[in-house]
């Protein structure tokens, strides 16, 4: 309401006063605007939030989640593994991701020249609809990287995997894989050697992958995600991702060396004996039971 | 219902002519003279019954082509296997009028307007004018879509087909002579006095007009196949020529076949391209590709799109004169409902009712049929056995086998075993006995293995096994 007995230039001052203010909320709210601008990351703060259009897959593992930007593998854009020796275990790193991907759409899982062949029955026992699978085997790297491109880009393909030759394979190589993975909002992981870590590339999320000191772990370093510092030693427990958990690898040692010094392997036309039970001491028995398929 | 086609012969020209610019004049030669013409040659003032010199000399780039009964009797007859979506009763009318018998067809179409719209809509898309006339009569609906009358008395006596019916021409001249110059004025004259004057023939004719004499016209049955094949009049030597607009070979087959496969209600799982060049010092220039799709299509744009991929990897003849379509595979064809507005979006907001082999179908054209593979299980106890690539056909299907055994298998399982060490592995579970197939005739087939999860130097978790000489094998990563 206003003041009566205001004078004018009460009024002028108030009107400047206001002004003042305005201008100060004003450039407050552009600064905050500018602060929750999806394109501006502030050091130090891993960003969470995620436009409406991209949002995040869960990868199964909340230690992981809790590195990733928007809590999970980046639903759209190339994530570049980087591995040891294949076989380390990125695949069971990926297998939450593929199982939801499988079941919650009518879409392609599409493998680009992988090195081995995905194994059905393990696939299918691990959850992932493996009619979903579809093996892409180019006979040269133009055709690997046009099929990569196409499958990112296509509606067709929830999420792509793609094994790349990597001598001829170039920085805007990776760049065509981002932008077609960002287009077709495809869940996009290229693997490739350890060695090409200090090598450039436009991949979104890049992460090394070696083995841990202790079976059925993994260990990650986050070499590059967006809007954070690089992570290292994450690591993730994946036995339970094939049920190949165990407990003591000793116990199993000397299960297998007195089972195999009491029944050698037979010859093929003898069916021989049943590999279980075993004559171990009680304490052992228990443990054995359990270990033993 | 009948359907007048009154540019067929230029029109046929026009797709032996893709390449041609659209200001070209272009005739129609009959007997030496020219009977047809386009809208350049008319502005050109190239008259009807000219000859080729004289229509030369007005325009020298002239393109002409000689009148070709067979050929035109035979695209009348492709375009009468189209039209039979509309009617099952489909009868031409040589040299350019196909006449539908659409009372039977009303029903399923709702009015017959609906169906004279839908055949001049198919006529244009297949690269034709039509004018579409409904009549009581087949010969009245002649005279009226020939004429492009709407009221059967107002048409003149030249356009009213009479030729067809076998009246000779002279017979129109006397009616001139006469003042008669419409169809009305001669079917107000008493039958008697025109049958005693102009015979026969003509009474015939009336009579078929009114319906007072029975008309049987001997439908069309309709083709179990599809082959279309385009001659051109100048060679084609860039793979860019081929397909793009409307009026390029390849588009103009696909569209025939689109419509062919609705008509028909088929679908086409393969289909060949031959072009070929007709060089006579090269008789064996002819380039053949089949083209496959992992689900039956109807769609010419999924027939365009596979075929462009496939035909940027092949090599093609230097000069392609002729190009055939041929569909080897055909299919009843599986509709499935599409949404109406737009597409569905998935919880995720992707298109989910995208037809998931179109991607498979590109693959296969770029890299080749065994580009793309399914995997499924077999059930079988021999872990390379267990599985098998199949089609990714069989698979976008879902008719996928159960596995035999699921527990503590690796994701990666290698083609080969492969040999190892016993002291680069440290046993993690197992033994896992698989003794099998010991049953079969074929003793090499036999298998008897001690499996085991064991780590391996490099730390990788592997699945090995040691077989019945004592030699251990990597199978596997668990990945």
């Amino acid at each position: 309401m206003k003041d009566p007995y205001r004078t004018a230039d009460d009024t002028r001052k108030g009107a400047e006063e206001d002004s003042e203010e305005n201008a100060v909320q004003n450039a407050d709210n552009s600064t905050d605007q500018l602060l929750n601008h999806p394109g501006i990351w502030r050091a130090g703060e891993l960003v969470v939030q995620q436009s409406q259009s991209s949002r995040a897959i869960h990868t199964g593992y909340p230690t992981l989640d809790e590195q990733l930007p928007g809590q999970g593998w980046p639903d759209g854009g190339l994530i570049e593994f980087l591995l040891a020796s294949t076989g380390v275990g990125e695949l069971r790193v990926l297998l939450p991701a593929l199982v939801a991907l499988s079941q919650s759409e009518n879409r392609w899982i599409a493998w680009i020249n992988p090195p081995f062949t995905p194994y059905a029955p393990a696939l299918e026992a691990a959850g992932v609809d493996i009619s979903k699978i579809l093996l892409v085997h180019p006979r040269n790297h133009k055709e690997a990287l046009w099929a990569a491109e196409r499958a990112c880009k296509s509606a067709s393909c929830s999420s792509v995997l793609a094994w790349l030759n990597e001598k001829p394979l170039k920085l805007k190589d990776t760049q065509r894989l981002q932008v077609a993975a960002r287009q077709g909002r495809t869940f996009t992981c290229l693997f490739r050697p350890e060695a090409m870590t200090n090598q450039p590339s436009m991949a979104e999320l890049r992460m090394t992958a070696r083995p841990a000191g202790s079976s059925g772990r993994v260990v990650l370093d986050i070499i590059k995600r967006r809007g954070g510092w690089p992570v290292t030693d994450l690591e993730l427990p994946i036995a339970e991702r094939t049920n190949t958990q165990y407990r003591t690898p000793r116990d199993i040692q000397e299960q297998l060396e007195l089972w195999r010094s009491r029944h050698p392997a037979p010859a093929c036309d003898d069916p021989g004996p049943d590999p279980v039970p075993l004559h171990l001491p009680a304490h052992r028995e228990r443990q054995a039971a359990h270990n033993v398929h | 219902m009948a359907v007048h086609l009154p540019a067929l012969p230029l029109e046929m020209l026009d797709a032996s002519h893709p390449s041609k610019d659209s200001a070209t004049a272009q005739v129609i030669l009959d007997d030496g003279r020219v009977s047809m013409r386009n809208e350049q040659a008319r502005l050109l003032n190239i008259e009807l019954g000219s000859t080729l010199a004289t229509a030369h000399s007005i325009y020298p780039d002239l393109v002409y082509a000689h009148r070709d009964p067979d050929g035109e009797h035979k695209r009348l007859l492709e375009l009468a296997n189209i039209l039979y979506r509309c009617s099952s009763h489909v009868c031409l009318q040589s040299p350019d009028v196909l006449l539908l018998e659409v009372g039977g067809s009303i029903r399923l179409f709702g009015h017959e307007q609906l169906i004279a719209d839908i055949a001049t809509e198919l006529c244009v898309s297949m690269g034709h004018r039509a004018c579409t006339r409904l009549a009581q009569t087949p010969a009245a609906a002649v005279a009226l879509a020939r004429s492009g009358q709407t009221d059967l008395t107002q048409v003149p006596l030249t356009q009213a087909s009479l030729e067809i019916a076998g009246v000779p021409e002279s017979a129109i001249e006397r009616f001139a002579n006469m003042g008669i110059y419409t169809l009305g004025q001669v079917l107000g004259l008493p039958d008697k006095a025109l049958g005693k004057r102009f015979g026969a023939t003509l009474l015939l004719y009336l009579g078929r007009i009114r319906g007072q004499i029975a008309d049987p016209r001997e439908p069309i049955s309709p083709a179990p196949f599809f082959e279309r094949q385009i001659h051109l009049l100048e060679p084609l030597r860039n793979k860019s020529d081929l397909l793009g607009t409307h009026e390029r070979p390849l588009n103009r087959l696909t569209m025939e076949l689109q419509q062919w496969l609705i008509t028909h209600q088929l679908g086409c799982e393969k289909l060949q391209w031959t072009f070929s060049s007709f060089n006579p010092e090269r008789p064996g220039d002819i380039a053949r590709l089949p083209v496959h799709f992992a689900r039956a299509k109807q769609n010419q744009s999924d027939f365009l799109r596979v075929s462009e991929l496939k035909l940027e990897q092949s090599e093609l003849p230097d000069e392609i004169l002729s190009i055939q379509l041929t569909a080897k595979r055909l299919k009843a064809w599986d509709n499935v409902s599409q949404s109406l507005f737009l597409k569905h979006l998935g919880s995720k907001g992707h298109e989910t009712d995208h037809d998931p082999t179109t991607l498979v179908d590109e693959f296969i054209a770029r890299m080749g049929r065994d580009a793309c593979r399914g995997i499924n299980n077999v059930e079988r106890h021999v872990p390379e056995r267990a599985y098998t690539d199949v089609s990714s056909a069989v698979t976008a299907r879902k008719e996928i086998t159960p596995p035999l055994c699921t527990s503590h298998r690796p994701l990666w399982l290698f083609n080969q075993p492969r040999r190892a060490r016993r002291e680069d592995l440290t046993i993690l579970r197992g033994p896992e006995r698989i003794q099998a197939e010991w049953w079969t005739d074929d003793p090499s087939g036999a298998v008897c293995r001690d499996y085991f999860i064991a780590q391996h130097t490099s730390g990788i978790e592997c699945w090995a096994f040691v077989d019945s000489s004592q030699e251990w094998y990597l199978h596997g990563y668990f990945g």
